[in-house]
């Protein structure tokens, strides 16, 4: 028992060595490890270009858009402030064109309709065709209307007010708005009629007022820009000639012509171009794109090192000497193959320090046993013999009881004795072929006598003719032990014992069942040790002699307990092979 | 079919472009002469190219028995949608030709100066498809008659139908109406009948939005654009012809049909637009016009229509039936004042004209008004709705409302 003691003590202190050289690690290494240092480095490596490369494509994009929108805007300006002139200039010809042919003093008079010839009048007729002419106005020396072409209804549309001077032409107008009909414009030349008489009379063309604000159309993109005219009478007019209140604040004004301006309005809906847009959509794509490589990597980072942390908590735990507890299983391909192999190499080296402890102990005990049975057995041997010799002379019936008694537990230290030795030294087994049902029946018909005083029920179900191949006398005395055990264990409650014998596969199992009272799990994990008992009276040999027997002959054994419930151990042992 | 379809395209081209297209009677036997103006070429040439069949299709009814008319010999002139040139052709027919009846003039811009100058020559301008009301507002002209419509008659029943369809009862917010008309006198005319016979009929709405682009505009976005930033419930246009498909098809591209409903109630049913948008016309659509191919259905209108398809492969816009009517009418006067009478019996013939045409429905027999010599005739507005017996067109009009004139409702509204 002592040197027992002594192993678990050495075994103990090589932990404790362990430990202390796994505290001496450097503590520095679990926090800086390898698997966050590999992801940030690459965070970083994927990062810095991203951001880089999407900077300076922001930086470019963001210029081109305003480069583009303001160069756009520029040429575009221009183009619209020619071509407005230009239109009026047109326009200016054509009157030319009209005061050549009527240059007489006659037309300039109220009267003048009724003397103009129908070449004249297909002329005018000619003139109004235009789209953009409402109508032709002869206006006497005065600057009164005098009368006008095609119609009177021309006549509504001149303004009095709002007259501006271009290019010695007069642009009078537009005419109020009105949801009756569209605003007219008046254009005006005037020219000395008569030289003599100094007298004065003008031509002026009603022109259709949306032809000005049409000629804005090509600036005005709806997406960009909206764009708006402010005509001679000082209000605000879309391009569709829709009056148009203006409160917006970025307003950009450029001159047309006297009086009449062009405005331009960039306001943060319209600068919101589809290309804009598109731009803070590839910032924010950027964005995401950087949170997200972000959470991947701490996400791995964090997975990876919990699983290193894992196994390592594991394997510190195996070098602790705790080959109890399993390794705990990771996900990852490569993470659980590794885990798979140091769980293997916790059960290899639990099953090399089990049997190492085994062999000693057994070598140990043989030792004792050895020591013992030189020891003790040769003076028992000299005490029975002159305790028999005293009790034959004794003529007290007293003394001669005493006697009897002293020789009995002699016997019974012999006894023990022997049973250390056979467990230390069991002898070599001497295998024959042995008929299972035969041995069964045996062993039930010598303990049957003992069931039947306990009142137990022994029952054997076995096939014919298997046979098994071990020492019968090994095989017996294990058999037999185990029976004795069952009904020491069912004193307390259980009324049957089963005694069942079968082939499974290249084995013969033979079982002895009980449904006694079973035992608890911290019992049965040491029940297979020599020296542990649960019996007062018990010396703990026997079930280990049964285990060293039953190995000695090439088999094993199992036991399967439930409290309350019974106990079933299970031989098996190698079956015969058929007799030729 | 085809071939004779070409050869008469080919034909009536070719003297056309010569000024020189000459129907009916030799001018030996003719007892009157007729000028047409029509455009012969560009957005408003299949008007004048319907309307020469119109008149044929006119000269073999009137060759039914059993009433006899005076030969008439009619000259077709193209006007190209030129006020001046047809104010010259006018003047060429009466001194070159000696017409005494002026017939045709599609626009209504042009109508109202031929109209001074028949007025000036003294003959008759018998006018077709121009709609403007100017020309029979206020006092009669002597020497104007309309056959069709006018956008007054179609806007009176615009109004009616607008009241029964959107006027949901006093207590309702008001209609949001928006108008979209062509830039000259039948936009702004048409217009302001509208507003008159809806202020007539105690419709409640309001104006939002009023545009006007230029005929022959090609290019509506930006009218388009105001129209959908506009909160309205109809859009009420005035567009025609080929300016009027334009305008669809470019609105087919935007969100206006679905924004708001959209009316056309003088010439948006014209089977020329069906035709010409063919699958691009949405359903839904409420439209109108002087003449349609599948209303009336009776035997009179399908012969029209029949006939025409037979002679050219196609089906009849309304200026053939207007062109038709035009030399009804003229051939009607004649017969009912004889060929030599004075301009004062002549007037009288077409101021107490009656003319069974092919859009009046049965039971009813187009009228003139002597008061301000306008014919009077039922119209029809419809939705558009799928129908391929007409194709090209995969739309026709259906869901009818029918409106019947009332003279008592034609004296000047308030």
């Amino acid at each position: 028992m002592n040197s027992d003691h002594s192993v678990v003590r050495h075994i103990r202190s090589q932990e404790s060595e362990t430990a202390t050289e796994v505290e001496m690690l450097p503590h520095g290494v679990s926090k800086n490890r390898l698997a966050s240092k590999y992801l940030w480095l690459s965070l970083l490596v994927a990062l810095i270009p991203l951001i880089g490369f999407a900077s300076l494509y922001d930086s470019y994009f963001s210029q081109l858009v305003t480069r583009l929108t303001e160069e756009q805007l520029a040429t575009r300006v221009a183009a619209t402030q020619n071509e407005f002139r230009v239109f009026i200039r047109e326009r200016k010809f054509e009157i030319q064109a009209l005061t050549d042919q009527f240059d007489s003093p006659e037309y300039f008079v109220p009267e003048g309709r009724q003397n103009i010839s129908s070449e004249l009048e297909s002329f005018l007729r000619l003139q109004v065709d235009a789209r953009s002419v409402y109508g032709v106005v002869f206006f006497d020396e005065k600057g009164e209307v005098a009368w006008s072409f095609p119609d009177k209804r021309e006549i509504g549309l001149i303004s009095k007010n709002n007259v501006y001077e271009f290019e010695g032409a007069e642009l009078i107008g537009p005419s109020a708005y009105s949801i009756e009909r569209p605003s007219g414009v008046v254009l005006r030349t005037s020219r000395q009629l008569d030289v003599n008489t100094d007298q004065k009379g003008s031509i002026g063309l009603v022109l259709r007022f949306n032809s000005f604000t049409e000629i804005l159309r090509g600036l005005d993109q709806g997406t960009t820009f909206r764009v708006l005219l402010q005509a001679g009478d000082g209000n605000t007019y879309d391009v569709v000639g829709q009056p148009v209140n203006v409160t917006e604040n970025s307003v950009q004004k450029f001159s047309l012509l006297p009086g009449w301006s062009l405005h331009v309005i960039q306001d943060r809906e319209l600068v919101m171009s589809p290309v804009e847009r598109m731009r803070y959509w590839l910032i924010i794509l950027m964005i995401f794109t950087v949170a997200g490589l972000f959470w991947l990597h701490m996400s791995i980072s964090r997975r990876l090192n919990r699983q290193v942390e894992s196994l390592i908590d594991s394997v510190e735990q195996v070098a602790l000497g705790n080959l109890e507890t399993p390794v705990a299983h990771v996900q990852g391909m490569e993470m659980l193959r590794l885990t798979q192999s140091i769980e293997r190499m916790r059960l290899q080296l639990k099953k090399f320090i089990r049997s190492t402890l085994a062999i000693e102990r057994q070598a140990t005990l043989g030792q004792l046993a050895a020591g013992l049975a030189h020891d003790i057995r040769n003076p028992l041997t000299t005490i029975r013999t002159t305790v028999a010799a005293l009790s034959r002379r004794e003529k007290n019936p007293e003394n001669k009881e005493m006697m009897s008694l002293v020789e009995e537990e002699i016997d019974r230290v012999n006894d023990v004795l022997e049973n250390l030795l056979n467990f230390a030294r069991p002898r070599d087994p001497l295998a024959s072929r042995i008929d299972a049902k035969e041995l069964l029946s045996s062993v039930v018909a010598l303990v049957g006598a003992s069931a039947r005083n306990q009142n137990i029920e022994l029952r054997m179900q076995c096939p014919p003719s298997m046979f098994l191949m071990a020492d019968e006398g090994h095989v017996r005395q294990v058999l037999m032990n185990l029976l004795l055990n069952a009904l020491e264990a069912m004193s307390v409650q259980g009324d049957l014992i089963a005694l069942d014998g079968c082939q499974k596969g290249a084995e013969i199992a033979l079982s002895v069942r009980d449904n006694g009272q079973g035992m608890p799990e911290d019992i049965l994990a040491h029940i297979m040790e020599p020296f542990y008992t649960t019996k007062s009276a018990g010396t703990g040999l026997g079930l280990a002699i049964c285990n060293t027997l039953i190995k000695s002959n090439g088999g094993r054994m199992s036991i399967e307990s439930t409290k309350g419930e019974g106990t079933t151990v299970t031989v098996f042992l190698p079956v015969a092979e058929a007799q030729e | 079919m085809m071939l004779r379809l070409i050869c008469v395209c080919l034909l009536l081209i070719s003297r056309v472009e010569a000024g020189e297209l000459v129907l009916g009677a030799s001018k030996a036997d003719a007892q009157a002469s007729v000028g047409c103006l029509f455009p012969m070429g560009g957005r408003g040439g299949i008007y004048g190219q319907d309307s020469v069949i119109g008149i044929k299709l006119a000269f073999e009814r009137l060759q039914q028995p059993p009433l006899s008319y005076p030969p008439i010999r009619v000259l077709v002139a193209d006007s190209s949608s030129k006020a001046s040139k047809a104010a010259r052709q006018v003047r060429d027919f009466v001194r070159k030709d000696g017409v005494r009846f002026i017939c045709g003039v599609v626009n209504s811009s042009i109508a109202l100066q031929v109209a001074e100058v028949a007025e000036e020559e003294k003959i008759f301008f018998i006018g077709t498809d121009h709609a403007s009301s100017k020309l029979t507002s206020g006092k009669a002209r002597d020497y104007y008659f309309r056959v069709s419509n006018n956008a007054q008659q179609s806007m009176q029943a615009a109004a009616l139908y607008i009241k029964k369809k959107f006027n949901k009862g006093a207590r309702a917010k008001p209609l949001r109406l928006a108008y979209i008309g062509p830039d000259y006198d039948y936009g702004y005319q048409a217009w302001r009948d509208l507003r008159d016979r809806l202020d007539y009929e105690g419709v409640n709405y309001q104006v939002e939005t009023v545009l006007w682009p230029k005929l022959y505009e090609p290019d509506y976005s930006s009218y388009l654009r105001a129209l959908v930033d506009k909160k309205v419930d109809l859009v009420v246009n005035a567009l025609w012809g080929g300016d009027l498909v334009a305008f669809i098809q470019q609105a087919n591209q935007t969100t206006l049909f679905k924004h708001a409903r959209f009316a056309n109630f003088d010439t948006g049913g014209n089977y020329e637009v069906l035709a010409a948008l063919g699958e691009d016309m949405p359903a839904g659509l409420i439209l109108s016009s002087r003449h349609h191919n599948n209303w009336p259905e009776t035997d009179y209108n399908k012969w029209f229509v029949e006939r025409f398809h037979k002679l050219t492969g196609r089906y009849p816009s309304y200026a053939a039936e207007g062109a038709y009517s035009g030399i009804l009418a003229i051939s009607e006067a004649l017969r009912l004042a004889g060929p030599e009478a004075s301009d004062e019996d002549i007037r009288e013939a077409f101021s107490s004209l009656r003319l069974k045409l092919p859009e009046d429905p049965d039971g009813f027999v187009s009228f003139m008004n002597p008061l301000n010599h306008q014919l009077q005739q039922v119209i029809a507005i419809g939705e558009t709705i799928p129908d391929r017996r007409f194709l090209p067109a995969r739309m026709m009009l259906g869901n009818w409302m029918i409106y019947h004139p009332n003279l008592s409702e034609q004296t000047e509204p308030k």
